[in-house]
């Protein structure tokens, strides 16, 4: 080996150096934080959407809290109460009935005319 | 006879992943995660934080892909965002330890018989991870970028002049170091 380690020598050297093995599965984990990441489900405008609305929310519960408490509360009993004294009624009851007997009758409908194409079908003898 | 195509460059291939085509960005990944992970490796001496940042450096490519300037280098770019991932990891290093920095990395004597080429490979590794840090990662990116200064300068964010400054300062201790090594390994 030699003694003096001229320029050139430390150059080759240098370059012939091979690289560190990176992990077998670096590649992978890099691809799977990049381009197969799935997608976020909400789109930006939502999400932008949703906070606004939580916004106004806090800010119409802070408004209650702070002030209109005793209102609301008596607001609310006026609306409970007006509901309480409706359903009393033998009428209100009578309605509630038919409705809910329609709704049970269109459920039992099968308005499925068209076949569901075989490729559709699910399996699900196998879950 | 038919020439087949020449391999996109990696502006193309940037341009390719923003019109919506994975798959550029999976050759870029292909291109660069084993110098990137190199980069990582030897500036912070540890494989699993040299692992986390190299995923780290191309999340954040991915990310900002469209900031990325036309006509500039991708490996430079690349390069950086490695290198201040790595900066912002020794910083919360020093900040959260009471231990100083490892300044040397261990070298332990190889076997005698140990062929001439290896045990020169060896020696000179153990010689650059002894170097102070930013005269390792110079000589880390001259390594892996080859001699362009430029490329460098943009990649550490310092002066050419510096960087010529911190390679022949590396080169001076890593010829010293070597030329030690030797003189005892003979002795």
């Amino acid at each position: 080996m030699k003694h003096e380690f001229d320029d050139n020598h430390l150059d080759r050297l240098l370059f012939s150096l091979p690289l560190e093995e990176p992990p077998r599965d670096l590649r992978e984990s890099i691809l799977a934080a990049t381009i197969y990441r799935p997608a976020f489900a909400l789109k930006a405008w939502e999400i932008w959407m949703i906070g606004g609305l939580c916004a106004v929310l806090v800010w119409l519960c802070g408004l209650i809290v702070a002030g209109g408490g005793p209102a609301f509360m008596a607001t609310l009993g006026v609306i409970g109460g007006g509901a309480w004294r409706g359903l009393a009624t033998e009428n209100a009851w009578l309605w509630l009935l038919l409705g809910v007997g329609a709704t049970f009758w269109l459920g039992m409908l099968n308005i499925n005319v068209a076949p569901i194409p075989s490729g559709m079908k699910k399996d699900f003898s196998r879950q | 006879m038919i020439r087949s195509p020449a391999p996109p460059q990696d502006d193309e291939l940037v341009q390719s992943t923003l019109h919506g085509k994975p798959d550029a960005f999976a050759t870029l990944v292909e291109r660069y995660d084993r110098s990137v992970y190199h980069l990582a490796y030897r500036t912070m001496h540890d494989p699993e934080e040299a692992r986390d940042i190299a995923q780290e450096a191309f999340f954040k490519a991915y990310r900002s892909l469209r900031t990325f300037r036309p006509g500039a280098k991708f490996s430079t770019w690349i390069f950086s965002i490695t290198y201040h991932a790595c900066c912002d990891r020794l910083n919360r290093r020093k900040r959260y330890s009471s231990e100083e920095l490892p300044e040397r990395a261990d070298s332990g004597p190889g076997p005698a018989e140990t062929a001439v080429a290896q045990d020169e490979a060896r020696r000179l590794r153990a010689a650059v991870d002894a170097l102070p840090e930013k005269y390792r990662t110079a000589i880390t990116l001259y390594h892996l970028q080859g001699k362009q200064y430029e490329e460098i300068a943009r990649v550490l964010n310092i002066p050419m002049g510096t960087v010529k400054t911190h390679l022949f300062r590396a080169k001076e201790q890593l010829r010293k170091m070597l030329t030690e090594q030797t003189v005892e390994a003979e002795q």
